[in-house]
């Protein structure tokens, strides 16, 4: 329904799309005063009950507030994805429906109250950014990034799910909600701590996972905007911030999430503010905001669960309105590089006006939420959590940086002159609504500090609370968090204002700070891998091909079927069955010696047939049916291939004749000892009775039939797919090589990709 | 499926309307050389006795052999005499679906037989017999596993659609 509604409605989909999330948006605000009065809504069902598998999903107060987001900002996302994608006409309706099962896999995170069900749905979140990065696969940019990603996401998110059984093994449960009650303890918490840690810092792009963020920005800008701002990335953040009350205080979760998520704020904060195309440089603002927010939601202490709570929403609206903003301009001028931008703000006052409100509150300044987040922030690290001063200092040194990339961001996107001779489309309303929705809304919660405080409190409660109660306020009194504050903004502002002398330094420090090189290097190895291995194990040449999987399945059958001994064959049980048998051997001795492939195709069919004939002798009518048409297809298909073939090529193999007549010899007499094996069973199979006895009533008495339709229905339908999905994959290579004219064709991808793994091998 | 009705393609300029076009409407883009009247008289011929056939085989699957599978096989075996007398042109002419839908659909029909055990007694493919009483005729029982049994034949049937169409690609260039 989805995919096809595109090529109805063209773009305007997106806005039908956009439907969807809004409305859980909606029962999502309407269910927010019961969940946070405490009044959690559950469901279990069974999933696979044999093994104890369970989906339990259940809405509390911080998976509601995910949940709000992701669906608040991807209804938003979608809204805007309508213009965005206004002049593109393919691949809508796949980039649509990825975007709405994303939705759908993040909500599922937010909900899922079961270690597993989490990691299902944290996986399917996996993938379909994976889809969107690649955006159909068509430029090498796109593929390379979207790998990157999978990558990056997929092998630790192997190691969160091994976190993940060690954790659920020693606590006893899997239930998140259960765990906290369980308090596990000991050296295997420990370990599945420090998985599920790498897990979540890999999703949340932390150092030194942090390359795959910025070069994901290859993606369409909604898709960066949802991925990077409200949705995929804050994956991580939330899963820390979910299993927090659980095993904050367990041995290395502490110093190893303020320790990584302050690097990454740091090293984000610093990289951003040497970018100079604006979407880049807002991704490095993201890795430095989900370093902070890592910092906040890991720490432990309920009132930097209360800043992380805040900043979690800060964040999404400011950055999501910011990577918007970008797209307009990118869409507008055609380009986002700063040296090439000018007059932007004069041109669109109201594309000015939103990236203003939206770094007003990334920066913190009051009356945004981003400023109730930063206060409680530097309020948690003053007072009680864990690091003290030196983590307070790495906080303030990261939100100076914040200030000073905004600065960045601000001139480099908006100011100078106007220039006549600049490109600039004015973009439709439409397509300013999003940003400007999310731009107010960062300011219009930030003045509600009370209703804020209800809804991140709910979960921060859960958590130790070593001071006195903190609450959400524009005004706490003179303190020193508000010296911090003040002095952040003003050294943030010099900072800025020197920034471009500390451009040769930029260059220096940047080199070995960037792990790209490293995960591509592992992405080359692999794929280097992949290559010595399939030019060791796969031969070039059918023939080849075929003799060495011929061999293989010899060798390994052998293995098992020697050892039985060799059964006494029963002779027949007609002697019709003989002379039918004596014929078939006369055609296969035939088939060999013929030197016309055509004839040697013409005896094969009639050994076919032979066999044929044998089966209903042995009165298996059903088995002989099918038999003798697919003798006679392959039979009718094969002259036709032959009719094209070159005559002799087949035939002329001067060397390893007497290799391949060994693999043909041990074939066939492991085959004649399989069928012989076989036979040689004189036990019915347990389940014969009971078919033979069931069956009338099943169906209709042709017991063949009933197995093949009712009792082994499942096999049935695993082969049909099977047999469809080689269909059409046969299909496709052979038509790729035939419609496109094969080799000669440089353009085309897959060619290309051959070349090149023929290369490195 | 057939196209006997079918006033055929309006012709090749080179050749024109011959009267061997009405045998076979896609024959005459084949080089003379290729064609064989006692191919495609027999092709014209077989090919709707194949679909009688592959319908008897499919009905009478329940109680004797047949079935899906081989009734497909058979409808495979006619458009494979159209495409070996009349080329690659006759097969499109023969059957205009897309081998993928009919994959498609075959799978779906099957998978969704399978959806439906679920949904309607809580197993996976479960059916029923139905006992139909229809005025005038016999009483019959018809089980609903041949709504999977279509689905197996409009498999078979787009696979072989789609063994002979890959064929065909190199000659329709």
């Amino acid at each position: 329904m989805v995919m096809r509604m595109p090529r109805l409605a063209g773009p305007r989909s997106f806005l039908a799309a956009a439907l969807l999330p809004g409305a859980a948006f909606v029962w999502l605000l309407v269910r927010t005063p019961a969940v946070l009065a405490g009044r959690t809504d559950g469901v279990s069902v069974p999933w696979a009950p044999a093994l104890g598998l369970q989906i339990d999903l259940r809405l509390d107060a911080l998976g509601l507030l995910l949940a709000l987001l992701v669906t608040g900002v991807g209804a938003l996302t979608l809204v805007y994805a309508r213009w965005y994608f206004a002049e593109r006409a393919d691949r809508l309706g796949r980039t649509c429906a990825v975007l709405l099962l994303f939705v759908t896999a993040m909500v599922g995170i937010a909900v899922a109250d079961n270690l597993l069900v989490l990691y299902v749905a944290w996986e399917l979140t996996t993938v379909c950014s994976f889809l969107l990065i690649a955006d159909g696969g068509h430029t090498a940019e796109a593929r390379r990034a979207a790998l990157r990603a999978l990558l990056a996401t997929t092998g630790t998110g192997f190691a969160m799910l091994l976190g993940f059984l060690l954790l659920g093994r020693e606590a006893g449960t899997y239930r998140i909600s259960g765990l906290a009650a369980a308090e596990p303890a000991g050296g295997v918490v420990t370990g599945a701590v420090v998985l599920i840690l790498v897990g979540a810092f890999a999703k949340s792009a932390q150092v030194p996972f942090h390359p795959w963020l910025p070069a994901a920005m290859v993606a369409p800008t909604p898709v960066t905007a949802y991925l990077h701002a409200a949705a995929m990335v804050k994956a991580g953040v939330f899963l820390v911030a979910r299993l927090a009350p659980a095993l904050a205080e367990t041995v290395p979760w502490q110093p190893l999430v303020v320790v990584i998520g302050l690097a990454t704020m740091i090293l984000g904060g610093w990289r951003a503010l040497g970018q100079t195309d604006l979407k880049t440089l807002l991704a490095f603002g993201t890795i430095a905001q989900l370093g902070f927010l890592m910092v906040l939601l890991g720490a432990g202490t309920r009132t930097a669960a209360i800043a992380g709570g805040t900043m979690l929403i800060a964040h999404a609206l400011f950055k999501a309105c910011l990577f918007l903003v970008v797209g307009i301009i990118d869409h507008s001028a055609g380009t986002r590089e700063i040296g090439e931008l000018s007059g932007v703000g004069r041109r669109s006052p109201v594309l000015l006006g939103c990236a203003v409100l939206a770094c007003a509150s990334m920066v913190g300044l009051p009356p945004f939420v981003g400023y109730l987040g930063k206060e409680a922030a530097l309020e948690a690290f003053h007072s009680h959590a864990w690091g003290g001063p030196g983590a307070l200092a790495g906080l303030v040194l990261g939100s100076v940086l914040t200030v000073a990339y905004t600065g960045r961001f601000l001139q480099g996107a908006f100011a100078g002159p106007a220039r006549p001779s600049g490109e600039w489309h004015a973009p439709p309303a439409g397509f300013l609504a999003a940003p400007v929705v999310l731009a107010l809304a960062g300011a219009v919660i930030g003045l509600q500090p009370k209703r804020l405080d209800h809804l991140v409190a709910a979960h921060a409660g859960l958590l130790p609370d070593p001071g006195k109660p903190y609450h959400l306020a524009l005004w706490h009194g003179f303190s020193v968090v508000v010296v911090l504050s003040a002095g952040t903004l003003v050294v943030g502002v010099a900072l800025f204002l020197v920034h471009r002398r500390l451009a040769p330094l930029h260059g220096r420090l940047a080199g070995p700070a960037t792990a790209l090189g490293a995960n591509d290097a592992l992405a080359a190895g692999s794929t280097r891998a992949a290559a010595w291995v399939d030019a060791h194990v796969h031969a070039r040449a059918l023939p080849d091909q075929l003799a060495r999987t011929v061999l293989a399945v010899v060798l390994i059958q052998a293995v098992v079927l020697v050892p039985v001994g060799i059964p006494v064959p029963h002779p027949w049980d007609t002697p019709w069955q003989a002379v039918v048998a004596a014929g078939a051997l006369a055609g296969t001795v035939a088939v060999i010696t013929l030197r016309r492939q055509l004839y040697a195709a013409v005896v094969l069919g009639v050994v076919g047939y032979l066999v044929a004939v044998v089966f209903v002798l042995q009165g298996a009518p059903d088995l002989a049916l099918v038999q003798l048409l697919i003798e006679t297809l392959t039979f009718v298909v094969f002259v036709l291939v032959l009719r094209r073939t070159p005559r002799a090529e087949a035939r002329r193999h001067p060397h390893g004749r007497g290799l391949r007549a060994a693999v043909a010899v041990s074939f066939g007499l492991l085959m004649t000892l399989v069928s012989l094996t076989m036979a040689s069973r004189h036990a019915r199979s347990l389940p014969s009775p009971d078919y033979l006895h069931e069956s009338p009533g099943h169906g209709g008495p042709n017991v063949v039939n009933v197995i093949i339709t009712e009792y082994r229905a499942l096999d049935t339908l695993g082969e049909v797919s099977v047999l469809v999905i080689a269909a059409t994959a046969v299909a496709g290579l052979v038509l790729q090589s035939t419609r496109i004219g094969g080799p000669q064709a440089p353009d085309e991808p897959g060619t290309q990709r051959a070349e090149v793994s023929t290369r490195d091998g | 499926m057939d196209e006997s009705d079918h006033p055929g393609d309006p012709g090749d300029p080179r050749t024109g309307n011959e009267p061997l076009d009405r045998l076979l409407p896609g024959a005459h883009h084949l080089d003379a050389d290729d064609r064989s009247l006692l191919l495609e008289a027999f092709a014209r011929l077989v090919h709707p006795t194949a679909l009688v056939v592959a319908a008897y085989l499919f009905v009478v699957g329940l109680h004797h052999p047949g079935g899906g599978f081989a009734a497909g096989l058979v409808v495979g075996l006619g458009l494979l005499l159209r495409r070996a007398a009349g080329g690659p042109r006759d097969l499109g002419a023969a059957a205009r679906a897309n081998p993928g839908v009919l994959l498609g659909a075959g799978l779906a029909l099957a998978a969704g037989y399978g959806i439906a055990g679920i949904v309607l007694s809580g197993d996976l493919l479960h059916g029923t017999v139905l006992h139909l009483d229809p005025p005038l005729l016999p009483p019959y029982d018809l089980p609903t596993s041949m709504v999977f049994e279509i689905g197996i034949l409009l498999i078979t049937v787009g696979v072989v659609l789609d063994i002979l169409r890959t064929l065909g690609a190199e000659d329709d260039r």
